[in-house]
């Protein structure tokens, strides 16, 4: 396998993906599920339905913020890095990443869903000074809101554009004459804004939509802590989606077996990194013992939701750490994808466990509300995903280190 | 849509600044890193360096014994600033022996071999950052003697450490992180000991090089274990040297002290401990290039790529720094509030607007190539973040200590001329070991240079 697409003859019969037409119906009907169980929801127990259905929303919101920003921030890693081990899933990455038209139309209905959602938007609530009491006003979160979405997905768009044109070899409009550089220049400085950008607008973004919803609760560690989530369930997406194309057939072999091991060894680096995260926060705040701090882990261990929180341990960290350790398992494209999907459903039932203790002190199992929305995203970004991968070739072709890339020369 | 029929030429690929300058060779290289100790005449420059070090040295040894005989009490600490100096400095140190790791463990996991040729004094900094920062709980400890108790070993006298308190937990933090280090350091450095064995010329430089080497032979059995020994310690290099910062944070993080309570801190510290260690790898590179003429091997894309780091590390810090201030505010908190009033407008506010220049503000310089191509103001960039981090442990340490809780336990820290005599004596251990190191062993690692050689790439089909 190594060294298959070293000549440009075999990267130029690189096509789009080509998928059964079935697969779209399939989307399309999950889609009209998703909205079916929410309806089925809302017209069986109305009591309370409109703020069950809010709070699924901003949980289903606040994960395809991380599934689709965690194809962008992969994409612009690869090229701040320069790195060339990632090249040949790029492709997969940008797709990700334009699923986040998605979140265009969704955070506008956000906008709606915030006075349901948040004890701050309530008019009684007032904070302890005038200035966070102006933060928190309805027009600057809205603001907020649209803004940071917006400009991920411009960032997300520049990137897939730039892509794009080097494919058609029209990059070299864009890069200056070589030298010293790296092919570079655009694409990495436009990269390593984008780093910047990212961590304080995703910062603010988890806490204004996630770390709100206990007006009086914070921790430094909140955005890092959703990076972390973002970062592992950005690689944990792109193994899934690289391996379920290669079993489908959709695409021809181009990554190599040490293409994916190495994404398995990220993975397995990020969920250690996830859980030094997770533990440095809640450690400090347990030994510190401060009763403002400790209340919003105390909430989210008793009444069962310490189990959860087990469960959380064991998804995110325990599992795949074990697992990747061995070397047979990170060849293995069926433990791979399990570890992958675990991780995935670790991240959403992470959110879960930081959204729903605030609207429910017990314990509470998904209902059809919360997989209801959860469907209709999925099938939207699954359209987008689809969509991309069926116009544009599934290899960044016009990459001058695809080759290097597929045949593991960077080794 | 785009047809892939429009693909019209398979762009070359990128061409890369070289991580070793061209027309080198195995023989080439070996010579070059092996005259340096064995052969070629030890360098004027070194011996000026050496004089002044040694200085240095004299001076700590004298403060040091001055403060033996009259007890901790010469330097500034008093209640409530009893941490002074001496934690500030162990923190600073510390940190900078995370470059050293970061480059031998981490970034020979993610395959980045252009650290070869910086990696071995990389480590030897370490080893010996992490000496002069033990230097200073030891003496903090007033009687360094009893510095034993620390362990929890089978005592007669029921003294037992109170494994409560993060002190404690660095103790065993750091001296793990040492001893990996260490292990590290010399299993890298076998098979070079084995070429200087080959290569000197007299017999008992022979011998004492020969029974470091422990026999290698260089045959393909002992390159094996030695490739796998070295993975190993790697991987068990790599959470060590995060786990040494996190738990000098936990000293902070885990009291209840405004401005020291912030979650964030483990990751913040990790990410400052690389800043300064990058930047102590600079201001050694640069000069160590020019002094045994080595910019064949340490090229302008090594020091590029630590400038890199250095930017990417101090982001790092100035998010940590922004955020720190913006949860100030949101918590509402009113002693974190007078915190962070305190510090930007109380009796160390200088301390604290220089630690932003030299830490956030003058380091964006390193976004423009010209300057990280640009060999003096890499250095001079690099004390600016050496300085700027300094200051951030002493913001950190002494602004949120000299204000108690209560007025009436306020106070104010000065570093007396002893506690200078002590930091800067350290500084002097530190360059002595360090020039040390460059006379009596290879300075580059010769067979893993050798690895980034045209020569070596020759694949097997």
């Amino acid at each position: 396998m190594n060294h298959a697409i070293t000549t440009d003859t075999n990267i130029r019969t690189i096509g789009p993906a080509v998928f059964p037409p079935r697969l779209l119906t399939l989307v399309w009907s999950m889609i009209l599920l998703g909205i079916t169980l929410v309806a089925i929801r809302g017209a069986t127990r109305p009591a309370g339905f409109e703020r069950a259905f809010w709070f699924a929303f901003l949980l289903n919101f606040f994960f395809f913020t991380v599934v689709t920003l965690g194809g962008v921030f992969l994409t612009a890693l690869e090229y701040t890095t320069n790195a060339t081990w990632s090249v040949v899933f790029r492709r997969l990455a940008e797709a990700v990443g334009s699923s986040m038209a998605v979140l265009v139309p969704a955070v506008l209905l956000f906008l709606v869903g915030i006075p349901h959602i948040y004890p701050w938007a309530q008019a009684d609530y007032h904070f302890a000074t005038a200035s966070k009491q102006f933060y928190f006003s309805r027009n600057f979160v809205s603001l907020r809101a649209v803004s940071f979405v917006l400009i991920w997905f411009a960032f997300g768009r520049w990137f897939i554009r730039i892509s794009l044109r080097q494919d058609r070899g029209l990059v070299k409009s864009l890069v200056p004459p070589t030298g010293f550089g790296k092919l570079p220049t655009v694409r990495g400085r436009s990269a390593a804004l984008f780093m910047v950008v990212f961590a304080y607008t995703f910062t603010l973004a988890s806490v204004d939509w996630l770390m709100s919803l206990e007006p009086r609760w914070e921790t430094t560690m909140f955005g890092v802590y959703t990076f972390s989530g973002l970062f592992q369930t950005g690689l944990a997406v792109l193994l899934c989606l690289a391996i379920l194309m290669r079993c489908a057939g959709a695409l021809p072999d181009i990554a190599g077996e040490h293409n994916y091991v190495d994404l398995a060894r990220m993975l397995h680096a990020f969920s250690i990194f996830m859980v030094y995260i997770g533990f440095a926060q809640y450690m400090l705040i347990w030994y510190a013992n401060y009763p403002e701090e400790s209340e919003y882990f105390h909430q989210r261990i008793v009444n069962g939701w310490g189990w959860l929180f087990v469960f959380l341990l064991f998804a995110k960290w325990v599992v795949p750490f074990v697992v990747l350790l061995n070397q047979k398992a990170r060849r293995h494209k069926g433990v791979l994808l399990s570890i992958a999907l675990l991780v995935i459903v670790g991240e959403w039932f992470d959110i879960y466990w930081l959204v729903m203790p605030s609207i429910d002190s017990r314990l509470v199992v998904p209902g059809l509300a919360e997989l209801g929305v959860f469907l209709v995203f999925f099938g939207a970004c699954g359209l987008c995903v689809i969509r991309f991968l069926q116009h544009h070739p599934f290899v960044p072709v016009g990459d001058p280190r695809l080759a290097q890339s597929a045949s593991g020369g960077y080794l | 849509m785009e047809p892939v029929a429009q693909i019209e030429t398979l762009p070359e690929p990128p061409q890369e600044s070289p991580v070793i300058a061209p027309g080198q060779t195995f023989a080439s290289v070996t010579a070059k890193i092996s005259n340096a100790v064995l052969v070629d005449p030890t360098p004027l420059s070194w011996f000026a360096a050496f004089a002044v070090a040694a200085l240095l040295l004299a001076m700590f040894m004298g403060a040091v014994t001055y403060l033996l005989l009259r007890g901790v009490g010469i330097w500034g600490i008093n209640v409530p600033v009893a941490w002074g100096f001496a934690i500030i400095n162990f923190v600073w140190w510390i940190g900078i022996g995370h470059a050293g790791t970061l480059i031998s463990a981490i970034l020979h996991l993610f395959h980045q071999s252009w650290r070869n040729a910086i990696n071995r004094f990389a480590e030897a900094m370490t080893l010996f950052a992490v000496a002069c920062a033990g230097m200073f709980p030891l003496l903090h400890m007033g009687r360094p003697w009893l510095f034993y108790w620390m362990f929890p070993y089978p005592s007669t006298m029921q003294v037992w450490p109170q494994f409560r308190s993060p002190l404690v937990w660095d103790v065993f933090a750091v001296s793990t992180y040492a001893t990996v280090s260490l292990l590290f350091w010399f299993v890298g450095l076998i098979p070079d000991l084995a070429t200087y064995r080959d290569r000197a010329q007299r017999t008992w430089v022979k011998r004492l090089y020969g029974v470091l080497a422990m026999g290698w032979r260089g045959s393909a059995r002992h390159w094996k274990r030695y490739e796998s020994a070295y993975l190993l310690l790697a991987g068990l290099a790599t959470p060590l040297v995060l786990s040494v910062h996190t738990v000098v944070s936990f000293d902070f993080a885990v009291a209840n002290m405004p401005g020291w309570h912030t979650t964030i801190f483990p990751p913040y510290f990790v990410a400052g401990a690389i800043y300064s260690g990058f930047a102590m790898v600079l201001v050694l590179a640069i000069p160590i290039r020019a002094m045994y003429n080595m910019h064949a091997l340490i090229t302008p894309r090594h020091l590029e790529n630590c400038a890199k780091v250095m930017l990417a590390t101090g982001l790092v810090v100035a998010y940590g720094y922004l955020f720190e201030g913006f949860a100030g505010w949101y918590g509402g908190n009113q002693y974190e509030i007078y915190m962070i009033h305190n510090r930007l407008v109380g009796s160390y506010a200088p301390f604290y607007w220089s630690l932003l220049t030299c830490n956030l503000l003058i380091p964006q310089l390193l976004w423009l190539r010209k300057i990280r191509k640009n060999v003096l103001a890499l250095f001079l960039i690099s004390i600016v973040v050496l300085v700027g981090m300094w200051l951030e442990r002493f913001v950190i340490i002494v602004t949120s200590l000299h204000r108690d809780f209560l007025p009436s336990s306020w106070g104010h820290y000065t570093a007396t001329r002893w506690d200078w005599a002590v930091f800067i004596g350290t500084l002097g251990l530190f360059f002595t070991l360090m020039l040390l190191f460059l006379r009596a062993l290879p300075m580059i690692s010769i067979a893993e240079v050798k690895m980034l050689l045209p020569a070596a790439k020759v694949e097997a089909e």
